[in-house]
């Protein structure tokens, strides 16, 4: 109760102060997974090494735990308007529980703080919770259903088995059990501080000027793979390192320095999904909620498609003398073209224009013929989307299939395809032009009536003499 | 010594093989002379033979002239319009020399009007080809 007034309360205040409020576009139901032998281990005051298996109250604890060393979490998610629901991954009670029920999503994104391998082995795990996590239920939410899932690994346990297979799926690899991320350099207690300039992309979190220094505390590492729809975060510092432990004995660390990755997001090509993979759960907790409340919320916002979301309303294209469309005049070769796209960007609470200057255009017939830099159209003012254009172009001499196409994939934006296949047809037989019109011609034209004048000329000569005339006049 | 001598040789066979091109060459302007000889000789007597032969070579002027303009101005545009130009003055230079084979030596159970009257029509037919394949 005291909780959700403070919510509220933050919630007010953020309406009121902050501009930018994350509302999803893709939907507000969230469901959060946790492990409440995770919680229990390492977020309990006691931090004693409870055995959960024996009753029921301490399940209860657990949820009280998670509520209270996550409470400005889950805060900012209610204060950016979505409805969350919390699960335990132990609880036997919640057996019903689906995050996809009979070809339909029940829950648009899915957090999944650290569940360890034995959580999910041991018999108490109801076989939904299993199945809830598997990774083919995670691929197919996020591949089939369009799901954000933002998930959440720790270094200090063994993760369960399906979410990493998950996540090497996705070209995330996250360091094994114990090893931890350390930085001397930042700061040498027991945590990872990371400065904001280790921030790799601009429209998930933007670095305005001001340096701030995140704190991560016990945080694992990922390589990540070598792929365009994966968008790397935040990386590790160059003087991070994995300080290896006693217990083991054949020590070789994951990566080294800025190899690897603290936070890194993938989005889906065709479906604009999006993923997060955090190495650290203390991230988002309360302890360092000062820090990292800034990073939290915009990781959120980009996770759930409440910013950096564009779209492309509408293209046309059309004859630039008379203005007709393709279906009342059809394009012929040589035609001059004007083709226009609109674009507008989801701002966290309206759509507004989207302003760049590297959109390009291709007009694409297996080989693009052209590739034209759209230009902002500023001149026509709109609230809601930004007109782009070609402005005039002539089609190729030559005719067929073209597709029209803009594609626009920047490393963490939504990705924008926009087609259209239209034929382009050849000339008419009565519209090239006769060969008088063409100078050039008139030489060959010449040609042709000297040798007919010639030829007449000839066969009268060849006519009107005979062989004697020659001899006589010769004697 | 053995560079000497096959240096001795190599330019005796030079000179085996100057003396032997030489030959070659007289021999090759002989062949030319006679043929230029008898050439003008047959020309001087039949008038209609010259005719021909003036026409030939005039087709052969014009074809030029359409091929060095189509190189200078280094563009094949209306390339129907040139290969009409250019093929009239072929087509017309071909008939032109079947024309003048029958008059030098007619053919059996042809005669000489009627080759001419054959030559007259296919002409006319390349004309008709020619100017519908420029427009």
């Amino acid at each position: 109760m005291l909780l959700n007034n403070v919510c509220l309360l933050l919630g007010v205040i953020s309406t009121w102060f902050t501009i930018v409020r994350g509302l999803s576009l893709t939907g507000d139901r969230t469901l959060i997974i946790y492990d409440s032998k995770y919680i229990n281990r390492f977020y309990s005051n006691n931090n004693s090494n409870l055995d959960l298996d024996e009753e029921d109250d301490s399940v209860i604890d657990s949820e009280k735990i998670f509520e209270e060393k996550f409470s400005q979490f889950l805060c900012l998610l209610e204060s950016n308007d979505y409805n969350y629901k919390l699960y335990d991954i132990n609880n036997g009670e919640d057996e019903d529980l689906q995050i996809i029920k009979v070809d339909d999503s029940l829950y648009d994104n899915v957090i999944i703080f650290p569940i360890s391998k034995t959580s999910l082995k041991s018999g108490s795990t109801p076989s939904k919770g299993k199945l809830l996590l598997s990774s083919k239920n995670l691929l197919s939410f996020f591949n089939d259903y369009n799901g954000n899932l933002m998930i959440v690994t720790s270094p200090d346990i063994n993760n369960a088995e399906s979410l990493t297979y998950s996540l090497n799926q996705f070209g995330i690899y996250p360091a094994p059990k114990n090893q931890v991320v350390r930085d001397y350099f930042q700061d040498n207690n027991e945590k990872l501080l990371v400065p904001s300039s280790n921030l790799l992309n601009k429209y998930v979190y933007t670095v305005e000027g001001k340096d701030t220094i995140f704190n991560l505390g016990n945080s694992s590492i990922a390589k990540l793979d070598n792929r365009a729809q994966l968008v790397p975060i935040l990386k590790a510092s160059k003087t991070s390192f994995i300080p290896s432990n006693s217990q083991e004995k054949k020590f070789e660390p994951w990566v080294v320095g800025s190899q690897g990755y603290l936070i890194s997001g993938f989005q889906g090509v065709n479906n604009n999904a999006r993923l997060i993979w955090l190495g650290s759960s203390d991230l988002l907790c309360n302890c360092n909620n000062k820090v990292n409340q800034d990073l939290i919320e915009n990781l959120i916002n980009w996770n759930f498609n409440a910013k950096s979301v564009i779209k492309s309303l509408n293209s046309r294209h059309y004859h630039s003398d008379s203005k007709l469309s393709y279906n009342a005049l059809n394009y012929k070769v040589n035609d001059l073209i004007n083709y226009e796209i609109d674009i507008t960007e989801w701002d966290g609470s309206k759509w507004i224009p989207f302003i760049s200057n590297d959109i390009q255009f291709e007009l694409r017939q297996v080989d693009p013929y052209y590739r034209i830099n759209l230009t902002h159209k500023t001149n026509v003012g709109n609230k809601t989307f930004a007109i782009y254009t070609t402005n005039d172009f002539k089609l190729p001499n030559r005719h067929g299939m073209f597709k029209f196409i803009t594609e626009y994939e920047r490393n963490g934006l939504s990705s924008i395809k926009d087609e259209d296949i239209k034929a382009i047809r050849h000339l008419a037989n009565d519209e090239y032009p006769r060969s008088w019109e063409i100078t050039n011609d008139w030489v060959y034209l010449a040609a042709n009536a000297v040798v007919i004048v010639s030829f007449i000329a000839f066969v009268i000569l060849f006519l009107t003499n005979t062989n004697v005339t020659p001899l006589k006049k010769n004697n | 010594m053995a560079a000497q001598t096959t240096l001795n040789t190599t330019s005796a066979s030079a000179n085996r093989q100057s003396k032997q091109s030489n030959s070659v060459w007289n021999d090759f302007v002989d062949a030319y002379n006679v043929a230029t000889k008898s050439y003008w000789d047959t020309i001087k007597e039949n008038k209609k033979l010259r005719l021909i032969d003036t026409f030939c070579l005039f087709l052969v002027l014009i074809g030029i002239i359409q091929f060095t303009f189509m190189c200078l101005i280094r563009d094949n545009f209306p390339f129907n319009g040139f290969l009409s130009g250019f093929i009239i003055c072929v087509g017309q230079f071909v008939l032109l020399i079947s024309l003048r084979m029958q008059y030098v030596n007619p053919f059996p159970g042809i005669s000489k009007n009627k080759a001419l009257g054959e030559f007259v029509v296919a002409s006319l037919m390349l004309h008709f080809v020619c100017l519908h394949f420029i427009n």
